[in-house]
């Protein structure tokens, strides 16, 4: 994270009472590595707070500050978690430990399994339902782009703000021409001054980011999304553009990537990353 | 629409069937199945919802030599018995590597538990793909060993010092999933696939060494599939159906050891359970590639 204050910062304020909170993760164990958002969102409405996913316990040290900062004295009401997996629930205990007051919402199937203690404390929704913050409602969505199964996205009506977790990942790296191959595969040795992503990245929303790297997020994808390799495209886009008509967004804001506020243009570019994670399966099947 | 004060949480159900106190054994004096059992009452979101049957969730032990490997370790709600039945299987002291087959909460429930009762020596990893959050899965493990399996697809790996057991990446996942296999026992610990098997709710054996004890369909097993791989009807299946053939013309499998469903340990139940598996994937997948 930079240090000045000339470029965006976290957390970031993306639309009135949406915030961006995140800390980056690397890719490789190796260094320098590509930047991976982990993104988690806090909606602040007129008379609840509401949190989209929890980050990983080794984040929380820089997540925590962001987090009491956007809630700025408020309580948080809602910990919504998207799916459980790790890097969207594993933050769940901190947090439930540091508001006690705080709801654990989402599909519950699972979690009566994975986290029993906290079932006294939890609330669970269905896709299409829908939750008042007061001035602003949260409609929970079956995710059309995810892992597990039981994956709910969420859409905020007020600014339309769509929160897609694994869907629409990207990575920041600064660099279109770098070959993510090298970089994200066979974790090449770049000189030490070599940037790995241009200062302010992170924050950044897509139609401020220099380029986007259309290779890296292809291989981001074929990692968040195995099936990805093996799913051709046009099937999957065909019912995110059905979903976008019922829930039309203005930002989307996934977990692992700039939030997108040029929606046509990234969406065309996420479409193209998905043909070159199949396409290169394709290829090694033969 | 669900209002600010409608908040009444959801209840915790007194459903979740604990296993016997003492380890299942898979094969005496050498691996055992540690865990308890679930009923399929829709609350599940990896199974379909079978009212009056149940599944077992395994981690298990493998005892080889003087060392234990523990391969997954339960889901948190099964704490109480995984514990008591661990303790039953080590000697004072014994040397336990453990090994995750996935970083996901049906693997890793117990594993600080365990640690706690019983300090794990070695943990073994080979995925390192940061959503597998490796990090985060060992950051309570004090003083535990990290030993990372040799990185790469392709190939059989060594768990660690093990002359046993191996690990290969697996091609039908999820998320970054390994399979193990013990040479020694013909056994192939297959994560969240060879899932699709459930028990009466009375059940007492999450094993089935018998055909007749088996009374999974096709319709059973593509119901509890699809619940899971919700992709495969949208995938090209065949890359899929040419590994998992390789798999087992490559093993000599006698017993499937799944984290989810029954036990098959009987060499006809094995084959009517691959031949199962090929057919869900070849009907489920898109036939046009």
């Amino acid at each position: 994270m930079n240090e000045t204050t000339d470029v965006p910062q976290f957390p970031r304020e993306i639309s009135p009472g949406v915030f961006w909170l995140n800390y980056c993760m690397g890719t490789s164990p190796k260094t320098p590595e590509l930047h991976l958002h982990l993104s988690i969102f806090l909606v602040i409405g007129s008379e609840k707070t509401f949190l989209i996913d929890t980050s990983l316990p080794t984040m929380w040290r820089g997540i925590e500050p962001q987090l009491r900062e956007a809630l700025a004295g408020r309580k948080l009401d809602y910990i919504f978690v998207t799916h459980p997996e790790l890097p969207h629930s594993a933050g769940l205990p901190n947090l439930m430990e540091q508001f006690p007051e705080a709801t654990l919402i989402g599909d519950m199937r699972d979690y009566h399994l994975f986290f029993p203690e906290y079932m006294g404390r939890s609330q669970n929704v269905v896709p299409g339902e829908k939750l008042s913050l007061g001035d602003r409602s949260i409609t929970f969505i079956d995710a059309a782009i995810k892992d597990l199964p039981g994956t709910l996205w969420a859409y905020e009506d007020v600014t339309q703000t769509m929160f897609v977790c694994d869907g629409f990942s990207l990575t920041h790296d600064g660099d279109e021409n770098i070959d993510p191959v090298d970089v994200g595969r066979e974790l090449r040795d770049l000189e030490d001054d070599e940037p790995v992503h241009f200062e302010g990245e992170c924050a950044m929303l897509t139609s401020e980011l220099p380029s986007v790297n259309i290779k890296s997020a292809s291989l981001i994808i074929e990692r968040a999304l195995y099936w990805s390799r093996f799913v051709k495209p046009d099937l999957l886009f065909g019912d995110v553009r059905k979903l976008f008509e019922d829930y039309p967004p203005k930002l989307i804001a996934p977990s692992h990537g700039n939030v997108i506020d040029n929606i046509p243009e990234i969406e065309k570019m996420v479409i193209e990353a998905h043909e070159l994670a199949y396409a290169r399966a394709t290829e090694v099947a033969g | 629409m669900l209002t600010p004060d409608d908040t009444k949480p959801s209840t915790s159900s007194d459903t979740i069937r604990e296993g016997n106190s003492s380890a299942e054994h898979v094969v005496d004096g050498r691996i055992y199945r540690l865990g308890g059992f679930v009923p399929l009452d829709g609350r599940l979101s990896w199974s379909a919802k079978r009212p009056g049957r149940i599944q077992p969730i395994s981690g298990y032990v493998v005892q080889n030599d003087d060392r234990a490997y523990l391969l997954d370790t339960g889901v948190a709600a099964h704490r109480a018995t995984v514990m008591q039945q661990f303790s039953g299987l080590l000697k004072k002291d014994q040397p336990v590597t453990a090994f995750l087959t996935r970083a996901d909460y049906q693997c890793l429930g117990n594993l600080e538990a365990l640690n706690d009762q019983h300090p794990l020596e070695e943990l073994a990893f080979d995925i390192r793909s940061p959503f597998s959050a490796f990090d985060d899965v060992k950051r309570n493990l004090q003083n535990v060993r990290e030993t990372l399996l040799t990185p790469g697809f392709g190939g059989y790996k060594p768990l660690a010092a093990s002359d046993d057991l191996v690990v290969f990446p697996a091609m039908i996942r999820i998320l970054g999933t390994n399979w193990v296999y013990s040479k020694s026992q013909r056994t192939l610990f297959t994560s969240d696939w060879f899932c699709h098997t459930d028990l009466a709710a009375d059940a007492q054996s999450s094993i089935l060494t018998d055909s007749a004890m088996d009374e999974t369909t096709y319709e059973s097993a593509i119901e509890h599939v699809q619940c899971k791989y919700y992709w495969l009807s949208q995938a090209n299946t065949d890359p899929l159906r040419v590994w998992l053939k390789k798999v087992f013309e490559d093993l000599d499998v006698q017993i499937i050891a799944p984290t989810v469903g029954c036990i098959l340990s009987d060499q006809k139940l094995v084959e009517k359970h691959y031949e199962l598996a090929m057919e869900m994937l070849l009907k489920l997948g898109r036939k046009n590639g």
